[in-house]
């Protein structure tokens, strides 16, 4: 979860150095305050203690003391705060008092220049604010090199870096803990996603990715990720019902083969293998021919339909309904007549635009269906109009369970196939009516006869 | 001679197809072209062996066997003749106790043997093959010509079982050959010829087994 972890230590470094700097920003300004505070002290308590230098000697000397200054000086030590050092220096800068200790000593060689001034003065043992004033006594001229620690400001300074750091550590800790249950669940539905994407792709086709939040950008992801597993499941369920449909004609066809295949080869091998009488050869020879012709007309009907599956686009030409119609009927007229059924061709002057050949078959194989159906004394009707070519017969029908199934190529009625041919007819009709921008509709009812009308839809 | 063999089929070749071979070996045959008809035949008639489609009209050939047994018919044996190849349905044809299974399209000479090796096994009283004289016991193996026990080798004695089943229908030399000497037999097909003249000089069938042009070799026989 590398997208993870780069926002949690993003985040997690941003609030760190923001946090830092702040606080860094905050401390210094303390640090600065408390230390000219400090320094404000010292230039006061200097500034005492320099007056009561000054009064103390002036006093000492009005007693006639001769030594005013170190006694002035020894009583003014007295009162000095913790951490602070002074020295006393007469006008021949002979050293007249002083109570720096060792670690202290360093300080009066780095006093500032001039008098009234101070400087910081940073020594192993701490940092000491450095100051020099003049004590003008009627005596003569002093000078007060005065010392004052200022190791509380700096140790102040330090403990609050100190808690300051510890604060921000235990901020980022915090954060981070939160910032990890937020990411973590923000990241779910996309983990949730990839999942869902991962099962589709070993096959599961129905995965969906949950939406959790369909307002926010994973939401609108997932959204469109399961209209397009949606579409890709449709899809393969197309895929594999074409498929399958394929197969089922294949195995079909391999079926239908089989019966006339049967008859020609064991008539052939009985002829070759037994004296038949005349009679018999006759017969058999006469099966041989007529299954020959059988598969012979499948093979065409095969081709046919191979051609049209291909998706070849016919070639449309102006032609005479009426004319297509005559020809249509004329190869029938004698197998109607020998059946004792009635043919009637009824067009009305038309003309379509049609692949002349296709519709010709489509018009003979409806034709042929109709004849089949019907029983002698009948009639069958064959109608053209400029919007349908239509063929009605008063034959047998078709049982309701049937209907949906008789376009499918290779389906018969009746489950014996002899009799009916392979049913590969109406499957032929369907699919030149289709390149043709045409609609076939059947209309049947068993008892009553059927009805193929195929409308031309199309400009 | 009243028919002892219903074909039930319904496509019209393929039942004179199956009716011309059955009689070829002497056979009398009745067809029948839809199911719940043969179904109604077999209740009334009597036959020895039913050459069985499994595409029938009215009633499939599978249902017709479930509703003979549901009904408790005495049915002849069953030689299922199907298009079908699938390993379910021969199954399902033999489960219901057909005797044999054979896919179309088909050789007549199979369904020749297959048929008699049927009506062998039920007929249990006339086991021996029979023709012009000639009676082989196939249990025994023993050979009688007019009574008269007649010497012959293996290779002789399945000459004569092939072309005895097979009577009337021509037989190719490799076929023969096959039957005597099995699939690996190196030898060529002179053997077979070398082998029939001995066998028509054992048991005087010069004029019974004739030799037919290109193929092999058929006995002719009355049944």
């Amino acid at each position: 979860m590398k997208l993870f972890t780069r926002i949690l230590l993003l985040t997690l470094s941003l609030a760190l150095v923001f946090g830092a700097a702040l606080s860094a920003l905050t401390l210094r300004r303390a640090f600065l305050d408390n230390l000219s505070r400090e320094l404000e002290r010292g230039v006061q308590n200097s500034g005492a203690l320099a007056a009561s230098l000054l009064s103390g000697i002036n006093a000492y000397a009005a007693l006639r003391d001769g030594d005013a200054a170190p006694r002035a000086a020894r009583i003014s030590a007295q009162y000095l705060e913790p951490g602070a050092h002074f020295a006393l220096v007469d006008a021949q800068g002979v050293l007249v008092f002083d109570n720096f200790d060792g670690q202290t000593a360093g300080v009066m060689d780095r006093m500032p220049e001039a008098a009234g001034q101070y400087r910081l003065v940073r020594l192993p043992g701490g940092t000491f604010q450095a100051l020099k004033r003049d004590v003008l006594t009627l005596q003569g001229d002093y000078r007060l090199l005065y010392a004052q620690r200022l190791d509380r400001v700096y140790r102040q300074m330090e403990e609050q870096t100190r808690g300051a750091v510890l604060l921000l550590v235990l901020l980022c800790l915090a954060l981070g803990a939160l910032l990890f249950a937020g990411l973590k669940a923000s990241f779910r539905p996309l983990r949730l996603l990839g999942k869902a994407a991962g099962d589709i792709a070993r096959g599961d086709f129905s995965a969906r990715a949950p939406v959790i939040r369909p307002e926010d950008e994973v939401g609108r992801l997932a959204l469109r990720f399961n209209d397009m597993a949606q579409a890709t499941q449709a899809h393969v369920a197309r895929l594999t019902e074409q498929d399958q449909a394929q197969k089922r004609f294949i195995a079909d066809m391999a079926h239908e083969l089989k019966t006339p295949l049967t008859s020609i080869i064991g008539y052939a091998d009985l002829l070759r293998r037994h004296e038949l009488d005349e009679e018999r050869r006759a017969r058999a020879l006469d099966a041989i021919a007529r299954q020959g012709e059988r598969l012979e007309r499948m093979g065409f009907k095969l081709l046919y339909l191979a051609r049209l599956e291909g998706g070849q686009a016919p070639a449309l030409l102006d032609c005479d309904a009426g004319e297509l119609l005559e020809e249509a009927a004329l190869a029938f007229r004698g197998l109607a007549e020998e059946q004792g059924v009635s043919l009637l061709a009824d067009a009305q002057p038309a003309r379509w635009r049609c692949d002349r050949d296709l519709m010709l078959a489509l018009a003979q194989n409806l034709l042929s269906n109709a004849l089949k159906a019907s029983a002698p004394g009948q009639r069958v009707t064959l109608r053209a109009r400029q919007a349908f070519l239509e063929v009605e017969d008063e034959g047998e029908g078709i049982p309701p369970e049937h209907l949906p199934h008789v376009r499918e190529a290779f389906y018969t009625a009746d489950r014996s196939r002899s009799r009916q041919g392979a049913g590969l007819g109406l499957a032929l009709c369907e699919r030149i009516a289709l390149l043709h921008g045409a609609r076939m509709d059947i209309d049947s009812a068993p008892g009553r006869g059927t009805r193929v009308r195929v409308t031309f839809t199309g400009p | 001679m009243p028919p002892d063999i219903l074909i039930a089929e319904d496509d019209r070749a393929i039942a004179e197809l199956v009716e011309m071979t059955l009689r070829v070996s002497g056979h009398a045959t009745v067809i029948c072209q839809d199911g719940t008809e043969t179904f109604e035949k077999l209740k009334r008639e009597r036959y020895d062996l039913l050459i069985l489609d499994v595409m029938l009209p009215g009633m499939d050939g599978f249902e017709l066997m479930e509703a003979l047994r549901a009904a408790g018919v005495a049915a002849p044996p069953v030689l299922f003749l199907t298009a079908r190849i699938d390993v379910k349905d021969r199954v399902r044809g033999l489960r219901l106790g057909a005797e044999d299974y054979m896919l179309k399209p088909f050789h007549p000479v199979e369904l020749q043997a297959r048929a008699e090796g049927i009506l062998r096994r039920h007929r249990k009283e006339d086991a021996g093959l029979r023709a012009l004289g000639v009676e082989l016991n196939p249990d025994s193996r023993e050979v009688l010509k007019d009574g008269q026990p007649v010497e012959l080798t293996p290779q002789e004695f399945e000459l004569l079982r092939m072309l005895l089943t097979h009577r009337n229908m021509a037989l190719s030399r490799e076929q023969l050959l096959q039957a005597a000497w099995g699939y690996d037999y190196m030898g060529g097909t002179r053997t077979v010829d070398m082998h029939v003249q001995r066998l028509r000089a054992k048991l005087g069938w010069e004029e019974a087994i004739k030799t037919v042009y290109k193929l092999g070799y058929r006995l002719e026989a009355p049944r």
